[in-house]
């Protein structure tokens, strides 16, 4: 079914990405008053915006396993000959299903809001915004393509914008947090390079493209032990992206020293990016190994999820709180990937898009508070609620999200995945259910500290602005998001159900 | 865009004299002589001998190129008995020089470094003994192309002696410092102690077989591992010598003490093209014994590069990362480059050899313009340490961008030209670990994870440019610097060509494809 012919047969993933890639450029290099760079960079993030909408809205109109929008064009090509059979091919595929559908219109849509919650940033403006339009360009890379080398390309690139928008604009420890980041995360990509290099040498198909590597598995070139190898080495990769226990230390630096802006794409999007992997390569091209090792994933869930919950009972920073959250929740994401249950998987996927929306909006309360306040110490505040109503209001609807009311997008996230953990490994599910219950109590417990009880008298209240309208704007979009998704759930799985049903019968287990 | 590499069909191709194909070194050479002597004369203009060594280097790349078009993948023997041969394919027995897609690569290499440093030269150097400079530079490149000629052992070394020979001196052209005098005279004693390494390899092989072509190397090697034979400790003996003699000269560990010394001490222009030239006159030779050779005994010396290659990107990397001077940073990154490259001679695949050709072919590009910067910085009174470029980010964006442009890329961030080659590299190793040699992996494996430790100190290059404010100008804003347009212009120029290599790396591999090809294996 198709909403604009025209429109169907275009290539909408490479124009998104070009889209933003040369207004990142020309914002970047050409532009040096802040007003003109703020308004060419949000009408420039539009088109991405523009496109991720329809192609959503066209996989929502007609669901199904395969890829929509699907485009291929040459780039390096190698002769074959003696000794080097096969050649090496690398194609620049892009394409669109009901996994990456969703990820990449949150990916559009958070760019966009983070261009204005910054509406008034006045260091080096033109830089800051472009940088963001080349995250925009490298995640939307990183979700629309379907070749593992281009797939790496964009993966790593992502790092560069990144690493900047932490270390030119983030906080006191800004230097040590970006470096930190930037070697983190570039390790275990490279790690994750090998698996990728072997996988294609053992495929002998001379080409990285995910249908020609997924043929090969399904025709069992690749042995169990060789899976445990690669999935191990994308795995490692994944991990540290995800990020999980014990390979997450650099996210609450990174985290707590980036600009809000960076926060916000940093948890909204760039995040999902290693279980987006994790789900679209390593699961189907070795299943073997994913079963192999599905208790050592879901040990590392169920490590994850506790752990960050109880660190985050014992945080006093709100933004450091946030932080581990996500640790949490991205650990409950893996539970749910490794349940390899329908219902499981597709609830890690909802939990993706929930915990995109929901984390943003607690880094960007986070940023309100540190700008009205000049601190983010929970036991400094208290009583806000009555001097910065708007402020308090989000930062509940933030808090309820987090803790998983009903109504609000993570419960159905959270229901998804704990029934696929049940249905896959039983009464363990008791162990990591415990978060439900920690998590609440650091959620409202830091609400109440900070909202609610006598008017703090520890700082100074003078210069209290609430929210301005740029960032009102900025927190309505999640919220909306937040509500829409929790009331009708089926936008996010129903295009989902066919491309998960279509991995999980491809590794067999259903 | 036509590969070049896919002319290498054309086996049949014949042409009218071989003078083309070698005309290049006769161009260097007859240009050396002519910058020498307007020299020695009354003062030239300001400028114009660098401008005429450019225009010499132009013509000299362009009859190069013009060579792998009209001759592609063959060779055009000098013969030693009858002058210049005839076009004859396959080459005779006993040529001296040959021009192969492998030969023309690496001219072009060599010929492109030097294109960039008498470019960037006026405005980095004052103008005395212009002559001398720039007739050293022709005559170093022109020894060069020999190396990339030679079919045997002896005119090979000649042209090795003939780069260094011309190299010695203009690392202490800085005469006034005793830093580049004290590099000098290290780089002379080493440079003579690995001639002397090599020289008594080449004798013990002479002693053996009585030839001193890499054919009859092949012929020889093929005979010791044919059966009934066995490879004999004299063997062992003898290309141990030899690797020991090129170790030293690529600064692979252990030989590699002298590199820091030698590219700290050495003016920085002259640094840039020690790194990014006469350094790859060693790789050429490896490549040519080890793989041309000894190919038939590799079983014998493997295991041995492995070892070397591996601890040599180790060894460089860790040191690298401890330093704050710039140039001994470039220069143990340079030593860790080198042992990615080894990479390339244990794996031995046309697709490995490919790799590590890209490698220093980007590398070569890479180093040029690190070093070329580095220069254009101290022109204008910027030190070459960590702290010396604090705040360049405002201070000199344009090269700041190209200096930042030019790190990632040695780290092997992609889509720049430094992860392209890295990446055919180290998946060549795994290619052939999945061929019936597993250990092979292992090397992919140890480059992978140097790349990782790498980044630290090419981001932390970064973190001072952008992060950090200037010394000194903490509250106001710093100046800017007027970096002299020359060098700028070359900077850029090596900075675009890395992002344009990475994407478009289809072109510049086919070609390594061809050349590689031509060894051998």
């Amino acid at each position: 079914m198709s909403l604009v012919p025209a429109l169907d047969s275009a290539d909408l993933v490479s124009w998104s990405i070009a889209a933003s890639l040369i207004g990142g450029l020309v914002v970047m290099l050409l532009v040096r008053k802040s007003q003109a760079s703020r308004v060419l960079a949000l009408l420039f993030s539009l088109v991405p915006l523009a496109a991720t909408t329809y192609m959503l809205v066209a996989v929502l109109k007609s669901p199904g396993a395969g890829y929509q929008f699907q485009h291929k064009y040459d780039w390096i090509n190698l002769a074959a000959f003696p000794g080097f059979p096969g050649g090496l091919h690398i194609n620049y595929i892009v394409g669109i299903d009901g996994i990456s559908a969703p990820l990449s219109f949150l990916t559009a849509v958070l760019v966009t809001i983070s261009i204005i919650f910054a509406w008034d940033e006045s260091r080096n403006p033109g830089l800051f915004h472009g940088l963001l339009l080349l995250m925009d360009a490298s995640v939307l890379g990183v979700f629309g393509t379907l070749d593992l080398f281009v797939f790496y390309v964009f993966w790593e690139f992502t790092l560069v914008p990144m690493f900047f928008l932490i270390a030119i604009w983030g906080g006191a420890r800004r230097k040590y947090a970006a470096i930190k980041f930037f070697l983190y995360t570039f390790a275990g990509s490279l790690i994750m390079l090998l698996g990728f290099m072997a996988l294609y040498f053992v495929s002998g198909t001379g080409s990285f493209a995910f249908s020609d590597i997924l043929g090969a598995a399904l025709q069992n070139k690749f042995s169990q032990s060789f899976q445990i190898w690669v999935f191990l080495a994308l795995f490692i990769g994944f991990a540290v992206k995800f990020p999980v226990v014990p390979v997450h230390t650099w996210l609450p630096d990174a985290h707590v020293e980036a600009p809000t802006s960076g926060s916000v794409i940093l948890a909204g999007v760039l995040l999902k990016m290693g279980s987006y992997g994790l789900l679209r390569i390593a699961f189907p091209m070795a299943p073997q190994g994913a079963t192999y090792l599905t208790p050592l994933m879901f040990v590392i869930g169920a490590i994850s999820v506790l752990y960050a919950a109880i660190i985050c009972l014992s945080q006093s920073d709100y933004k450091r709180m946030v932080a581990y959250s996500s640790v949490g929740s991205m650990g409950l994401v893996l539970l749910g990937l490794a349940s390899m249950t329908p219902i499981g998987v597709v609830g890690a996927l909802f939990m993706m898009v929930a915990h995109g929306l929901s984390s943003p909006l607690m880094f960007m309360m986070c940023g309100v508070l540190q700008h009205n306040l000049g601190t983010r110490e929970i036991p400094l505040m208290g009583g806000l609620a009555s001097r910065m109503p708007v402020s308090a209001s989000f930062i509940m609807v933030g808090s309820m999200a987090g803790l998983g009311l009903p109504g609000l997008a993570l419960f159905p996230a959270e229901f998804q995945i704990f029934t696929g953990i049940w249905e896959r490994f039983g009464v363990l599910v008791f162990i990591p259910i415990f978060y439900l219950m920690l998590s609440a109590a650091y959620w409202l417990w830091a609400m109440q500290r900070s909202l609610f009880g006598p008017l703090t008298e520890k700082i100074d209240l003078h210069h209290l602005y609430d929210v301005h309208k740029f960032e009102a704007i900025a927190l309505a979009v999640t919220v909306v998001g937040l509500v829409v998704f929790g009331f009708w759930p089926r936008f996010i799985t129903d295009p989902a159900v066919p491309s998960v049903g279509f991995i999980l019968q491809v590794m067999g287990v259903h | 865009m036509v590969s070049l590499g896919s002319l290498a069909s054309l086996s049949n191709f014949t042409v009218p004299a071989p003078w083309i194909a070698l005309s290049p070194l006769f161009v260097l050479v007859a240009g050396a002589i002519v910058v020498a002597l307007a020299g020695a004369g009354p003062r030239p203009r300001k400028g114009a001998l660098a401008t005429f060594t450019v225009l010499v280097l132009l013509l000299a790349g362009i009859l190069a190129a013009a060579t792998v078009v009209a001759v592609p993948g063959f060779g055009w023997v000098l013969s030693a008995t009858n002058g210049l041969a005839t076009g004859a394919h396959p080459p005779e027995p006993y040529g001296l020089l040959e021009v192969t897609s492998f030969t023309v690569l690496f001219e072009i290499v060599f010929i492109g470094v030097a294109v960039l440093i008498a470019f960037a030269g006026p405005g980095m150097y004052t103008e005395r003994q212009q002559g001398e400079f720039y007739a050293l530079l022709l005559l170093a490149t022109s020894g060069m192309l020999v190396v990339a000629e030679a079919r045997e052992l002896i005119t090979l070394f000649l042209g090795l002696e003939i780069t260094s020979f011309s190299t010695y001196p203009l690392a202490a052209f800085n005469k006034k410092s005793e830093h580049s005098a004290e590099a000098a005279m290290k780089y002379f004693i080493i440079g003579s102690l690995s001639s002397a390494l090599t020289l008594f390899g080449i004798s013990l092989l002479y002693g053996q077989q009585g030839d001193t072509t890499f054919q009859g190397l092949a012929n020889y090697a093929a005979l010791l591992a044919s059966p009934g034979h066995g490879v004999t400790p004299l063997a062992v003996f003898t290309w141990a010598f030899l690797l020991a003699g090129f170790a030293f000269k690529v600064a692979a560990v252990p030989f590699h003490m002298w590199a820091p010394d030698v590219y700290d001490g050495a003016p920085s222009p002259v640094s840039a093209f020690l790194v990014a030239g006469s350094k790859n006159t060693g790789f050429v030779a490896l490549f040519k014994i080890f793989l041309v050779g000894l190919f038939a005994i590799k079983g014998n010396w493997d295991y041995a590069v492995a070892i070397i290659a591996i601890v040599t990107m180790t060894v460089g990397n860790v040191l690298a990362i401890s330093q704050d001077n710039l140039k001994r940073m470039l220069a143990y990154s340079s030593i860790a480059q080198a042992g990615y490259i080894l990479i390339a001679l244990p794996v031995a695949t046309p697709y490995a050899v490919a790799g590590g050709l890209f490698h220093i072919l980007t590398q070569a590009l890479m180093k040029a313009g690190a070093f070329i910067a580095l220069a254009a910085l101290a022109a204008v009174g910027v030190e070459e340490t960590m702290d010396g470029i604090k705040g360049l980010g405002k201070r000199a964006p344009v090269i700041a961008i190209s200096i930042t442009i030019l790190m990632l890329s040695f780290a092997g961030v992609p889509p720049l030209a430094g992860f392209a080659s890295k990446f055919f590299l180290f998946s060549s190793a795994v290619f052939q670990s999945q061929n019936g040699t597993p250990w092979l992996v292992w090397l992919a494996i140890a480059g992978i994870l140097n790349s990782a430790l790498s980044l630290y100190y090419y981001a932390r290059v970064i973190r001072m440019m952008y992060f950090e404010e200037t010394p000194g100008y903490v509250t106001a804003p710093a100046p800017r610097l007027k970096i002299p347009a020359l060098p700028a212009t070359a900077v850029v120029i090596t900075a675009l060509l890395t992002i344009a290599l990475g994407i478009l790396a289809a072109p510049a591999m086919n070609w390594a494809l061809a050349a590689a090809q031509t060894l051998g294996p």
